[in-house]
């Protein structure tokens, strides 16, 4: 089995059906890959992100990760990255990592001190005297320290200076094992096309395209950036 | 699993409930001292026992209000922790470790209902830190209480028991109430906290109904049983099966909306 997720028709409406966020996607992911689920505001990647981890239930279709249904075995296999900070505010980074060390078997605590370090981020340090950047590195320090076989990262450069996206992103690179799948949902292209394997273009809950970025360079003659602001040119 | 999101959920709440503790005994041990100072006419060299009246007065008002307050943040803690812990930010987290829904639930269950019955606990020896070999209830009072525990028919041993086990069902249906309100209350798209408490008093207001025309009609068919063992034997029996179904409901529409509408925003 190549794919790490698949899912065929996953419906997902909210206010009562009145709006619909996703309309009925099907696809599938390799292991193995890097992809960008790529996307305006409201496309529907977050939904689609939160019923892969089980956070929504799809009103239709169906989704499984490594062959199972969302549940109690799939986010054994899933690192997942969101867009709030999940911590709670008075929590320690070193109780952060007795947490996940509790309950992620593949949760690897050196790794995770070893980052801390090479960031200047103090183990003592609770969550609430940090900056937004140093939290989000410290919860994507936490996450990238697993050895996940489906990493999904919400947005994960959203709400970080240039400089730390490069950390962000070299720190996603470099300490994913390339057997693992990285879900990657973004609105800032130009900054992750550089490690993009595959692209998901979603609009208003549909899937536009599912392309390998280098193909689609090659056929459109452009970057996938270039390709997203023509695609979704308002 | 479930050991180890028991131990986060106690050490969670723990500081704050051993501050409040703490606190309920110190102002216990304060009116106990009060009452022992008025008994040794420490307050003498007053003309009157105005303040004498005053201080054990004073004191022993602090500390009721302080056993008000416990039972109040007991309850709020409980809550908060459901709340925070599930339904916000710290949801994505708690709801994507591998642990089914209902070990999440069940966990919560178990620290709610325990913090619960040791605020009950620290209660009755605050309350024994005050009064036990004392005057201070008087003979009057103790007298009213024991015949009150007799009209109850809690001097029999099988009653008494059935009190006990009714008082354990109804801490677990209070618990098992707040968090169906809170899951009921996360459905909404605003006004979450406000909606789960409304939700709370409709439900009590429909379970105090309920209780009321069960009254009545156990009143009606036991007339004549009043006040023998067989009256309470029965009466408490299904009160503890009316608390037991209530907290299963409970429970089980709690799990089904973690499972089936879990609106995390």
């Amino acid at each position: 089995m190549n794919s790490i997720l698949e899912c065929r028709n996953l419906e997902k409406s909210y206010n009562g059906g009145r709006t619909k966020a996703l309309k009925g996607i099907s696809l599938s992911l390799g292991k193995g890959r890097i992809v960008g689920l790529l996307g305006p505001n409201g496309s529907g990647k977050t939904t689609f992100i939160k019923l892969v981890n089980g956070l929504l239930s799809p009103d239709n279709g169906e989704l499984y990760v490594g062959g199972y249904p969302v549940g109690v075995e799939t986010k054994q296999m899933i690192s997942y990255l969101p867009e709030v900070t999940y911590f709670g505010r008075s929590m320690k980074v070193h109780q952060m990592i007795s947490y996940f060390g509790d309950f992620y078997e593949d949760f690897d605590a050196g790794r995770a001190y070893e980052m801390l370090h090479r960031l200047n981020i103090n183990p003592g340090d609770s969550l609430k005297t940090m900056s937004k950047g140093t939290k989000e590195k410290v919860q994507l320090i936490m996450v990238m320290s697993r050895n996940a076989e489906l990493y999904v990262l919400d947005e994960p450069i959203g709400g970080v200076d240039p400089a730390a996206r490069d950390y962000i992103l070299s720190t996603i690179v470099s300490n994913y094992n390339p057997e693992s799948t990285i879900l990657l949902s973004t609105h800032l292209i130009a900054d992750v096309e550089s490690i993009l394997d595959d692209v998901i273009f979603l609009k208003d809950g549909n899937i536009l395209l599912v392309e390998p970025a280098e193909r689609l360079r090659k056929e459109r003659g452009c970057s996938v950036d270039e390709a997203f602001r023509e695609v979704f040119r308002c | 699993m479930l050991g180890k999101l028991l131990k986060y959920d106690y050490r969670a709440n723990g500081f704050y409930f051993l501050l409040i503790y703490g606190v309920l005994m110190g102002i216990a041990v304060v009116a106990r001292l009060s009452i022992v100072m008025a008994d040794a006419r420490y307050f003498a060299f007053a003309d009157s026992h105005v303040l004498s009246v005053m201080a054990v007065g004073g004191a022993v008002v602090t500390y009721l209000l302080a056993c008000g307050a416990v039972v109040v943040l007991t309850f709020l803690l409980i809550a908060m922790r459901f709340y925070k812990n599930l339904m916000g930010p710290e949801g994505y987290l708690s709801f994507t470790l591998p642990v089914s829904k209902g070990s999440h639930l069940a966990s919560k269950m178990i620290s709610g209902v325990s913090y619960l019955l040791l605020s009950y606990l620290v209660l009755l020896v605050s309350a024994m830190v005050v009064t036990v070999g004392t005057d201070f209830l008087g003979d009057p009072f103790i007298l009213l209480f024991r015949s009150a525990l007799d009209a109850l028919r809690m001097d029999h041993l099988l009653i008494f028991s059935l009190y006990i086990i009714e008082g354990f069902m109804t801490t677990v249906q209070i618990v098992a109430v707040i968090y169906l309100s809170i899951c009921i209350g996360q459905l909404a798209t605003k006004h979450r906290i406000l909606g789960a408490i409304g939700m709370y008093l409709a439900i009590y207001l429909a379970l105090g109904m309920i209780t009321m025309l069960g009254s009545v009609i156990f009143m009606r068919l036991l007339e004549g049983y009043e006040g023998t063992v067989f009256y309470y034997g029965i009466t408490k029996s299904v009160t503890i099966l009316f608390r037991s179904l209530v907290a299963a409901g409970s429970l089980a529409g709690s799990l089904l909306l973690m499972k089936y509408r879990l609106n995390l925003e």
